[in-house]
């Protein structure tokens, strides 16, 4: 299939509700194994920091919560512009179907943070680039999230919250890049595209394993999510109808 | 875990909570909708057959 049409038919809720049920499935079931097994690992076979100890094991749950929520808050972003440049209904309901799980994410990255902060730098918080443009990405999602709420026509909720989400990508840079340009307590990036991770394999695989099952994690439930949305929103047509008989 | 026990299970408690509470509320999401369709297509499946009596 072409990408021009693999675009066009993406715009259609039903050819994505039938062509998203085995994914589901598939990132459901890679889930659970990458997360149990890195779960496992990271708690108890992965070796202690050298300086800080036992409680780097934090790492393999901060580090994939961080990722993710900026990765979410990426997708509703990138939703946001479609809504806007091609009116696809399934843009809105991507950026609905973010919004939960990427919260969630960011609200565990703060916390995670800071148990970890405790530790190691003897404080819960400090005014650190990093921890509050992450905290400002925590308000950018209740932002979309109160707009939401608020308004209750579907076409202009959509597009307030499409236009907040794009307007508030230009924090993912500021995060990824705070470690660089301001002195900071937060540690610079593990992971680059262009040098040798900063720890041995026995440390970063299972991060790896980590952020990797995390990201299936997502994928399952925000496609999970527009699955559930579509139904509702195309509850009245024909071919919904047909499905309901089907589960009569 | 020399002292940092608390620290760590806090955080690996805190995960999994956040992990079961999304799959669990999407997964209820979706029953309901689909609890919801079911009742409408048993509801014109009843009405039909009503009319036709």
């Amino acid at each position: 299939m072409k990408i021009k049409e693999l675009w066009h038919r993406l715009g259609s809720p039903r050819w994505f509700f039938y062509y998203s049920g085995a994914w589901v499935r598939f990132f459901g079931v890679f889930a659970l194994i990458l997360l149990s097994v890195g779960f496992v690992w990271g708690l108890l076979f992965a070796p202690p920091e050298q300086y800080q100890g036992n409680s780097f094991r934090i790492f393999y749950i901060h580090l994939p919560a961080a990722i993710l929520c900026q990765s979410l808050y990426l997708a509703m972003g990138v939703g946001g512009f479609v809504l806007y440049v091609w009116r696809m209904k399934l843009a809105d309901i991507l950026i609905a179907a973010c919004l939960p799980l990427g919260m969630s994410l960011t609200v565990l990255a703060l916390f995670t943070g800071a148990v970890w902060g405790k530790p190691t730098w003897g404080t819960w918080w400090e005014w650190d680039g990093r921890i509050v443009s992450t905290t400002v990405l925590l308000f950018l999602y209740i932002g979309i999230f109160a707009i939401r709420e608020a308004i209750s026509d579907s076409e202009l909720r959509g597009k307030a919250s499409g236009l907040v989400a794009m307007v508030g990508m230009i924090n993912i840079p500021i995060i990824k890049y705070s470690v660089d340009w301001w002195t900071t307590l937060h540690q610079p990036a593990t992971f680059t595209l262009t040098e040798k991770p900063a720890m041995p394999i026995e440390m970063w695989l299972p991060a790896l394993v980590m952020v990797i099952g995390f990201y299936f994690f997502a994928a399952h439930n925000v496609l999970t999510r527009m699955r559930a949305e579509i139904l509702r929103r195309e509850a009245k047509t024909a071919w919904v109808k047909k499905l309901a008989v089907k589960m009569v | 875990m020399d002292g940092h026990g608390l620290y760590v299970w806090m955080s690996y408690l805190a995960a999994l909570l956040i992990i079961f509470g999304n799959y669990f509320s999407v997964r209820s999401l979706l029953r309901k909708e689909q609890k919801s369709l079911s009742w409408s297509a048993d509801k014109h499946s009843v009405t039909d057959v009503a009319d036709e009596l």
